[in-house]
């Protein structure tokens, strides 16, 4: 089988299109995290520019840079891409390339599975920005209320919001596939030894989020599936003029919506949670903690949704219990904060950029958990929501908190991905410039939002004192921009010119150090053997002689002809279907979106390729 | 994870740990489902005989949970199979629950739409 | 010690054959498909409950607002049918487990067969259902009472004039009248003319398109038991499929209660 799936150059000549076939048909999660990661990066980017384009129109006051209706498109997708094409993915690429090494396996439970995640979260992040140059983008926020976003008869129809109701549900799909894949990994995939309170935090915490996402996006899922009918087969979910509850859209949304917050967070954590010890030459302090307390965070996490709706009018009962909620789920992550404190004190402190973003994670993530607190009490709330206050409080925890733990996580694995180490020196621009670039964009929010500057408008009147910070701000915004393409710049040189960074370039203690860099194929020559946590700093400078145990071919059960020279592992060989099941089902969204106009077609071909798709990947499953 | 001591055991045969799910259990369960659904439909007529609406509601949950659990234990092998299927499945029901009381208590209160209280 | 912990997990040896034959021991010693299908039920177990729920909190909306009493259109007789004929279902599937066990191949057909046919039966009474509902017609009546304050409700209107006596004497003194107007007051119902039409429609549609997803996917596994790709071997098969299936009937235990008898 893996004849029809890889063209072997014959005469030894490789061309690029082996390399790029190569990478369209791969099923490796090293090299699906990859895709993963530079997908996201390009789309974060894409975020960003939307970012830059507000800030410019926000810059003066009464700017006609931007008309009122491109600055909605422009803030509804910076939300869209940012949460569901930038962050998300970001965790689920670091994940893809780190939970089977993290755990000594060779690659996840379901390497086809995996790739048919990528593709569709590439086609679901095509299809809802084609809608630029297909009649608008989605024009009514990231949260979508109804009735608004289900054109209650006072807009012309446009397309805009089905795109962004069946994008999500092509990205929805993807997650779910995605965290099924991580579950079943990480419950079954680990070398002898990994117990589970031995898995790095990492790994705890992408298991955590892989539930949220299994049980969170059920409700999204439905929600848009009713917008989408309201919108074009004339039900009457969400309009309240037939009759339809709009209350209904922002608790469905909502249900998912804060669950959501902690499935962009929670990685995150895990990363500063891996960076913290190996940077401070300690073990982690209070690792049972953070790791059961995040599974804590995840079951309360269903349960403080309604704390995003304090002034819809649920009645002072409800906002009461959302409120204690709220503020409940602040204490196990507080604590969280005082476990990677103390891990970093006293500790031998090896000041590289992973650990400057590590801190700068800590220092920021604390302002907005704090913003967050005074928002989860109703009475404040009244007063600052939906203005640039509540802006300021997410940006500090996504931005300040998952995106700089995220870029400390890339110079922390970048070697180990790449096998180069990535410039200490740009890293330190990048920081700085970062963390004073984020401070002076959403530092002076906190402070407009309190005298009264409403989120989502796209200008503001002279001389009623928002010009000055506002101007501040957008200079912040380009200095984030700046450091963005110093990170790219020093990432693609890197590549070339950077520094050979060997196995284990950081002193590292978990298993992905305990292999080559950039890892073979199958991850590890000699199955890894666990004995502790720390099971590379076992084998430096702990009395484990035996690291690994050789691996037993017949015990696979593998024949001879499947078995290659790699030590007797069985990998699958490469496969193209995930992507045409995933190109189908892009093509059938199309369909569902133009429906009107002979879209049935559309979703009758998509639906005949997806099942091409489908029968290709099981066949090949049974022969696997 | 007495079951799985042996190491090399041929994962595919796992199913057969629920023994004691036999054709006849699975006949008996059927039986037991049927009778219980033919109650269900007897219950649905308690209001009507002067039972408050709420006691009806009340017997009518408790057979479907009742049926539900027989379904999902003998069925679905989860009385049987391993801890982690029943830990999975419990934890999606019990999220479903509350998400199905909370929206139900957040719907008592009452709001206007059109002039009409809803 | 060390020795120990590693027997604790099998010979972990990471090639994966995924549920195959020779599928090597994972660490909780679960197979992965079928911890995968789990945990793709627990999915799904939230997908339904959003419907329910948005069925449930809609239900005093859709009365308040003069929509089709559920129970006055929603016959118990046939549902309990679809209810039974589902739960029959559940027993031949099981019932193709237990044979295809004990490599039973003709009976494993058999069940298999029965299974498919017990599910489109259900298919069928459902498009029975919807069918006879789209043909009926409710009339929203507006009871102005005598103090001053309205309410909304609906009865059926085959028997209109029935219906509103009926109220009458439950509101005596007050004014009973098609709302808005007697044109438009009457409706069918069906998907979009009320708020019970779109939620009832929703759900159950989402549930048939499972039950269709669910033959289609038993058809596949009798297919393949006709080419002999199907034993004791990889029972597994034919178990996964009988989870999903008694998982949607699950739904169905759920459905029949909360929505036709309460």
């Amino acid at each position: 089988m893996a004849t029809t799936a890889v063209p072997v150059p014959g005469v030894g000549e490789r061309r690029w299109w082996h390399t790029v076939w190569d990478w369209v048909t791969t099923v490796d999660h090293k090299r699906i995290g990859i895709l993963y990661i530079w997908t996201a990066i390009f789309f974060f980017c894409w975020g960003g520019v939307d970012a830059l384009l507000m800030r410019i129109q926000l810059a003066r006051p009464e700017s006609a840079f931007l008309s009122p209706q491109l600055y909605n498109e422009l803030f509804t997708m910076h939300g869209t891409t940012m949460v569901f094409l930038a962050v998300m993915p970001l965790n689920v690429g670091l994940g893809n390339y780190l939970v089977p090494l993290m755990l000594g396996a060779n690659d996840m439970a379901y390497p086809r599975l995996n790739a048919l995640s990528y593709w569709l979260f590439l086609f679901g992040g095509l299809f809802l920005s084609s809608s630029y140059i297909l009649g608008g983008a989605p024009d009514a926020g990231w949260f979508a209320y109804a009735p608004l976003s289900a054109n209650g008869g006072v807009l012309p129809k446009t397309n805009a919001m089905d795109f962004w109701a069946i994008g999500l549900n092509l990205l929805g799909i993807a997650s779910i596939l995605g965290s099924i894949n991580f579950i079943v990994t990480v419950l079954n995939m680990r070398a002898p030894g990994m117990k589970f309170n031995r898995m790095p935090l990492f790994v705890w915490t992408q298991l955590v989020t892989s539930f949220l996402v299994v049980f969170a996006f059920p409700s999204v899922t439905v929600a848009t599936i009713m917008l989408f009918f309201d919108r074009n087969f004339g039900t009457a979910f969400f309009l309240p003029e037939k009759g339809g509850d709009p209350m209904l859209w922002q608790h469905l949304f909502w249900f998912f919506g804060h669950p959501e917050v902690y499935i962009m967070i929670l990685p995150p954590f895990g990363i500063v949670s891996e960076i913290y010890p190996v940077f401070s030459r300690k073990p982690i302090f209070g690792y049972a903690f953070i790791a059961y307390s995040s599974i804590a965070i995840g079951f309360v996490g269903f349960t403080v949704w309604s704390h995003h709706m304090f002034a819809v009018g649920m009645g002072p009962w409800a906002n009461a219990a959302f409120s204690a909620t709220s503020l409940i789920i602040a204490v196990p992550t507080g604590v969280k904060i005082f476990n990677w404190i103390a891990t970093l004190w006293s500790g031998s402190l090896n000041f590289k950029t992973p650990l400057y973003f590590a801190v700068g994670f800590l220092f920021l993530f604390v302002i907005g958990g704090i913003s967050g607190v005074m928002l989860a009490l109703p009475p404040l709330d009244y007063q600052m929501t939906d203005s640039y206050f509540v802006v300021a409080h997410f940006h500090y925890v996504l931005f300040g908190g998952a995106i700089f733990a995220l870029f400390g996580g890339f110079y922390y694995w970048w070697p180990k991905m790449f096998g180069r180490m990535l410039n200490e020196r740009l890293g330190l621009w990048h920081f700085w410039l970062m963390f004073i670039g984020m401070n002076l964009t959403f530092m002076p929010m906190h402070y407009l939002g309190l005298i009264g500057m409403p989120r989502r408008v796209y200008t503001y009147e002279a001389g009623i004192g928002f010009d000055f910070w506002n101007m501040i701000e957008t200079i912040g915004a380009f200095m984030i921009a700046v450091s963005v393409g110093i990170f790219i710049w020093n990432a693609i040189v890197s590549q070339r010119h950077g520094e050979v960074a060997g196995d284990d370039p950081w002193d590292g203690h978990t298993l992905e150090w305990g292999t080559t860099s950039p890892p073979p194929a199958h991850n590890f020559d000699r199955i890894p053997v666990v004995r502790s946590r720390r099971p590379v700093w076992d084998l430096k400078y702990g009395e484990a002689q035996e690291f690994t145990a050789p691996r037993d071919t017949k015990a696979a059960g593998t024949t001879d002809e499947e078995t290659d020279a790699h030590h007797g592992i069985h990998l699958p060989p490469p496969s193209y279907y995930p992507l045409v099941l995933a190109f189908g089902l892009f093509v059938a969204a199309y369909g569902l979106l133009y429906i009107y106009q002979g879209g049935v077609w559309g979703i009758v071909i998509g639906l005949s390729i997806a099942s091409t798709g489908i029968a290709g990947i099981a066949s090949e499953a049974a022969r696997d | 994870m007495a079951q799985h001591s042996a190491p090399q055991a041929d994962l595919a045969h796992m199913p057969h740990d629920h023994a004691g799910a036999s054709v006849r259990t699975y006949v008996n369960i059927f039986i037991v489902l049927f009778v219980v659904t033919a109650i269900e439909v007897a219950a649905s007529w308690l209001s009507d005989i002067g039972v408050p609406e709420w006691g009806e509601i009340a017997v009518l949950v408790l057979l479907a949970v009742v049926k539900g659990i027989l379904v999902v234990a003998f069925y679905m092998h989860l009385r049987f199979d391993s801890r982690w299927f029943r830990g999975l499945f419990i934890a999606a029901f019990c999220i479903a629950v509350f998400m199905v009381t909370a929206f139900l208590l957040l719907w008592t209160y009452k709001r206007t739409v059109g002039g009409l209280v809803v | 010690m060390a020795q120990a912990v590693a027997n604790d997990h099998g010979e972990h040896s990471g090639p994966k054959t995924h549920g195959a034959p020779g599928h090597p021991p994972t660490s909780l010693g679960l197979n992965n498909r079928k911890l995968g299908l789990w945990t793709f039920i627990g999915n799904e177990t939230l997908f339904f409950t959003a419907l329910i729920t948005t069925y449930l909190v809609m239900k005093p909306r859709n009365i308040a607002l003069g929509g089709p009493h559920p129970q006055e259109f929603l016959g118990i007789t046939l549902t309990a049918i679809l209810a039974f004929i589902l739960l029959m279902s559940s027993l031949t599937m099981v019932l193709a487990l237990a044979a295809v066990e004990r490599d039973d191949q003709r009976g494993t057909r058999l069940w298999l067969g029965a299974t498919i046919l017990l599910g489109l039966m259900f298919l069928g009474g459902q498009a029975y259902e919807f069918n006879k509902l789209w043909h009926e017609e409710f009339t929203t009546l507006q009871i102005t009472n005598a103090d001053g304050t309205t309410e909304r409700t609906s009865v059926p209107t085959h028997d209109e004039a029935e219906g509103i006596a009926a109220l009458q004497r439950e509101h005596p003194g007050a004014q009973i009248a098609p709302y808005p107007n007697p044109q438009e007051a009457v409706k069918p119902v069906t998907w979009t003319t009320s708020l019970f039409g779109t939620t009832f429609f929703t759900m159950t549609g989402f549930h048939g398109t499972h039950v269709a997803i669910g033959v289609v996917w038993l058809t596949i596994v009798l297919i393949m038991s006709f080419r002999g790709a199907i034993s004791s071997r990889n029972s597994l098969t034919v178990e996964l499929v009988g989870l999903y299936w008694h998982f949607v009937d699950l739904v169905w235990v759920a459905i029949f209660t909360l929505i036709y008898l309460i």
